[in-house]
């Protein structure tokens, strides 16, 4: 199965024209074009960073704006509560749905997991709508009903057949917003199966809670190793700057750069009324 | 959590401004008066008197007066685009008219056609620079409502381009003669040069009167505006000497030129506080 995946991805070309855009410009330009095809990508994030949403966003401008149509494949929301949520940020799955350009599937781990389980789900609306692009809500929840020890085999089972199927996969991983990086990202080598990792976190800074996404990897491709501001706007995810001005923001202890705070000292030395301002 | 805007961990002890650092300005003072009384005056002065080996002005004008300048410069660029003082902008421009006519000056010193275009390019940019100090310091608008960084960046690159291109274009001019004499070999320093050096020289001096009042009217005194200070009066205190001066090389004008360069010393000490976190108290 292995050589056969490697002979699907090869004859893809992984070429630049053939990436998988995200439609959030200023992602898509982090991921120098988008995502590679055929890649395991892990999206990484705590509560309410706005995971599910970007993941959707992908489906949804892949169908609508780049003709790719796409699977989401939850755990944990129901059908109706996916449908209103989208509804709210202007997006009308349903309608995508009727236009055979997206599926909407509700399932269980279980089901998943069962020999065969990932075929039997997948193989009929993929050759429906001739999916090339796959989100998996959530590789956390798979993890719950799997032992720790054949978690990595399980997953690594998932992933070679969403390759097989010529997929682009976004796979969600729920975490905590530990400052700790190793506490952040999944254990059990999970990492290492995937392709690329992109992974959103909260950040305090200045008594405001700002959300932060960065690109940890990206195998074969450059991609911006910045940490970037985003947010959750009426429309999705909405990318800004670099936290450039800032250093520590993954350890939890932001504090400007040294050349910034020598910039702010110096304003400060000549101003009048020394209020800061920025 | 909670180091955002912090100087540093601890709190440093009360700075207290070093007297001895201010010394230099009357050592100036007095040693140029005191040249002055005892050197004989232009038309009689010998060349056995002037020292100025070739290059060594070059290398001393790169390292005290334009890299120095350059480095307030550089901090004046960060400080407007993160705090949007206008007053920043006008600092960094003054900073990178003087480094940059006196980096071009220090190199065109020992030309064959003598040392009037770069008495020119020199003193010109002087003038240029302290007329941007002076409007600095007399500043009194709060900082831009404009936090867009594009545009903040525009506005640095088109002050800090103009502020260039017009010294390229004094240095074209000056070379090809365009410019009215500054110095004439064997008369000496000509009426314009007079005037252009002696404000250059009084705008210095009373900017960093300004910034000094500033200063000490300040609670909390910041050691980086101390230092500038001092800066702006040994730059102005230094040109003021070279107006004395009987010709290049002479020791007035090495006395002003020290002056500059310990002036071009406190200029980076200012921007070294700063980044040390030192500079606010």
């Amino acid at each position: 199965m292995a050589g056969r995946v490697r002979g699907l991805v090869a004859g893809k070309g992984r070429s630049e024209k053939m990436r998988l855009r995200t439609g959030i410009q200023e992602l898509d330009d982090m991921l120098r074009g988008g995502f590679l095809p055929g890649d395991a990508v892990l999206l990484a994030g705590g509560a309410g960073t706005g995971k599910t949403t970007l993941a959707i966003q992908h489906l949804v401008n892949g169908a609508t704006q780049f003709g790719e149509n796409g699977i989401y494949v939850t755990f944990e929301q129901l059908p109706n509560q996916i449908y209103r949520d989208s509804q709210s940020l202007g997006w009308d799955i349903r309608k995508l749905e009727d236009e055979d350009k997206f599926r909407l599937i509700c399932t269980s781990p279980n089901i998943l997991l069962e020999d065969s389980g990932g075929e039997n789900i997948l193989s009929e609306p993929i050759k429906e709508i001739h999916a090339q692009r796959i989100v998996v809500d959530s590789l956390s929840h798979l993890a719950m009903f799997t032992s720790h020890d054949d978690l990595r085999r399980e997953l690594y089972r998932l992933i070679m057949l969403l390759k097989a199927k010529g997929l682009g996969s976004l796979l969600i991983w729920e975490s905590g917003d530990s400052s700790d990086q190793s506490k952040a990202l999944p254990d059990g080598g999970i990492s290492f199966l995937v392709d690329s990792i992109v992974s959103l976190k909260h950040v305090e800074i200045e008594s405001t809670v700002r959300k932060a996404l960065v690109v940890w990897k990206m195998r074969g491709s450059d991609h911006d190793k910045r940490l970037r501001q985003y947010e959750i706007t009426s429309h999705g995810i909405e990318v800004s700057s670099p936290f450039s001005n800032y250093e520590g923001l993954l350890t939890g202890s932001p504090r400007r750069s040294v050349t910034e705070e020598a910039a702010n000292n110096w304003a400060m030395a000549f101003a009048k009324n020394k209020q800061k301002h920025s | 959590m909670g180091q955002v805007g912090q100087t540093s961990g601890n709190i440093p002890p009360q700075w207290k401004p070093n007297l001895i650092v201010a010394i230099p300005l009357p050592v100036v003072i007095i040693s140029v008066v005191v040249f002055n009384i005892i050197l004989p005056p232009p038309a009689q002065f010998s060349r056995g008197l002037a020292f100025e080996p070739p290059f060594l002005n070059a290398i001393l004008y790169t390292m005290f007066l334009a890299f120095t300048s350059f480095m307030v410069g550089y901090i004046s660029f960060k400080s407007y685009m993160q705090n949007g003082w206008m007053f920043l902008v006008l600092m960094g421009s003054g900073a990178i008219a003087w480094g940059s006519t006196s980096l071009l000056s220090g190199w065109l010193t020992n030309l064959p056609s003598g040392p009037n275009a770069a008495i020119t390019i020199s003193n010109t940019g002087a003038l240029v620079a302290s007329i941007f100090h002076l409007v600095s310091a007399t500043w009194v608008k709060g900082p831009s409502l404009k936090k867009d960084p594009r545009i903040r960046r525009s506005i640095l690159v088109l002050a800090y381009g103009s502020v260039l291109a017009v010294t390229t274009l004094l240095t074209v001019a000056a070379l090809e003669g365009m410019t009215p004499l500054f110095f004439v070999p064997g008369v000496g320093q000509t009426t314009l040069r007079m005037a252009v050096l002696g404000s250059a020289a009084a705008l210095f001096l009373v900017s960093s009167i300004l910034f000094a009042r500033r200063y000490f009217s300040s609670r909390s005194r910041s050691s980086t505006l101390y230092w500038y200070v001092l800066a702006l009066g040994l730059t102005g205190v230094g040109l003021a000497a070279v107006f004395f001066g009987r010709a290049p090389g002479d020791p007035i004008s090495w006395t002003g030129r020290t002056s500059m360069f310990l002036g071009g010393t406190y200029f980076l000490k200012a921007v070294h506080t700063a980044f040390k976190g030192i500079g606010i108290h």
